[in-house]
């Protein structure tokens, strides 16, 4: 038993549309961490029916990517959308009779299902940045044909909000498809998985949060931060 | 694509400067569509410089805008250095281990609450600072000693995803058949394996590619 079409498509609809209002926080808009993944696949988890799977999936996405910075030139994964998609779907999938108490385990699939999409949204913000470049010739076009006298310039400045849309729509549309993809992909892999492995697939989570702290490392200009994450690691063994 | 933001930001004054004569309305704003790229949040400073010498006339205003290429460029480099490498890995380290800690919503706060509360104190500052003392704004940032502040971050940042990977033994060890020390031992042997990974230079890491534009 899976989602029936009309659901598939009101969820990934709800999902795109809304959760694309976080992407814009990313580059285009306030900068106020709404973006990131711990957020986003939240809010995506809560648009999908289950805002507890959406955290889950956002902690596990949260440090993955934050090594790469969008420093100069250079574009980084665009992990919000990879959460908005992956919280999504792991949030409408977890409705399902045949997934309760699986939550980890579904998680798990959804983000497996979502992660090969991260050099498309690269790709995606890429193009809008290219896009967007194109605004200012056309800012000046408009500013040195304009009629000066009418408030044309105020006309003319408005292609800054233009930016906006292209980001929005971009956005709204490379979360769509990847939710549509990762709520098709889920199910099939999640068949897959034999039943004896089944109970400790949950626990190989832990690799995400994993590779999130070993990219920070690796990101560290001092050694000496090294020999401290050393020495608050050996110390914290005789705790357990 | 910041220059656009920029013309934008600054339109209203101009508006009100030269609202009278649309020539040189138009002149003035393209004059701001000129390359400009810095850091989102320290470039609120060098707008309120900007405002500052622009209301003191077109030639104070050109000096603003040759002088604000080169501010921009450095505090390009110093806030991206303070927010994308020092504040930003922080909260959302700090948060990720928060919820290892205490799942639940308690994360999603903090991260929220935390980083805001910061960038905004320090646009609305540097902000302010531009628009009423002009270059002096300078000297307020520099006050701050952002690069100090940073490498206390990173510290703050390295200790707690140390705990954040102590504290990953309670969460996924939850019947495990392994034991909790054997669990963590093999967490920081991970950590480690991937770490001597990524600085012995893989190319096909999936973290580590980028895309130029």
């Amino acid at each position: 038993m899976g989602l029936d079409f009309s659901s598939i498509i009101w969820l990934t609809a709800k999902v795109s549309l809304i959760g694309a209002f976080c992407a814009l926080d990313r580059t285009a808009f306030l900068q106020m961490m709404l973006s990131r993944p711990l957020v986003a696949a939240t809010v995506a988890g809560a648009l999908a029916g289950n805002w507890e799977i959406g955290l889950l999936i956002g902690v596990m996405l949260e440090l993955c990517f934050l090594s790469e910075m969008p420093v100069g030139t250079t574009i980084p994964t665009d992990d919000t959308l990879l959460a908005l998609a992956a919280g999504g779907a792991g949030a409408a999938l977890s409705g399902l009779p045949q997934y309760v108490n699986q939550t980890s385990t579904l998680a798990l699939v959804v983000l497996v299902s979502t992660l090969p999409w991260s050099a498309f949204t690269r790709k995606v913000d890429g193009w809008v940045r290219v896009r967007n470049a194109q605004l200012i010739d056309e800012v000046e076009t408009a500013l040195l044909i304009g009629h000066r006298l009418d408030g044309s310039e105020r006309v003319a400045i408005n292609f800054h909000l233009h930016g906006l849309l292209n980001f929005y729509g971009a956005a709204a549309v490379a979360v769509a498809l990847m939710m549509l993809s990762s709520l098709l992909v889920a199910p099939l892999l999640l068949f897959l998985v034999p039943d004896w492995i089944r109970p400790v697939t949950d626990r190989l989570l832990f690799i995400f949060p994993v590779i999130g702290i070993t990219g920070l490392l690796s990101n560290m200009n001092h050694k000496r931060q090294l020999a401290v994450f050393a020495g608050v690691a050996a110390g914290l063994l005789f705790f357990i | 694509m910041q220059c656009l933001g920029l013309a934008y930001a600054i339109y209203p004054l101009l508006k009100k400067l030269y609202g009278k004569n649309p020539l040189q309305l138009t002149h003035r704003t393209r004059c701001y569509l000129n390359c400009f790229n810095s850091n989102p949040y320290l470039a609120a400073g060098i707008l309120g410089f900007l405002v500052h010498m622009e209301s003191q006339g077109e030639a104070m205003g050109d000096q603003g805008l040759s002088l604000s290429s080169s501010l921009s460029a450095l505090y390009g480099a110093v806030g991206d250095n303070f927010f994308w490498n020092g504040l930003k890995p922080m909260t959302s380290a700090l948060a990720v281990m928060i919820f290892f800690w205490s799942p639940g919503l308690k994360a999603l706060l903090f991260l929220l609450l935390f980083y805001n509360l910061v960038h905004i104190c320090i646009r609305y500052t540097v902000y302010l600072y531009g628009v009423h003392r002009g270059i002096g704004v300078l000297e307020k940032i520099d006050s701050w000693r952002l690069p100090l502040v940073r490498d206390i971050m990173e510290y703050v940042t390295t200790v707690s995803l140390a705990v954040t990977a102590f504290l990953m033994v309670d969460y996924f060890n939850v019947k495990s058949r392994l034991g909790a020390g054997l669990f963590y031992l093999l967490i920081l042997l991970l950590i480690a394996g991937l770490w001597w990974y990524k600085k012995t230079g893989c190319k096909g890491f999936f973290i580590k590619k980028s895309e130029l534009i």
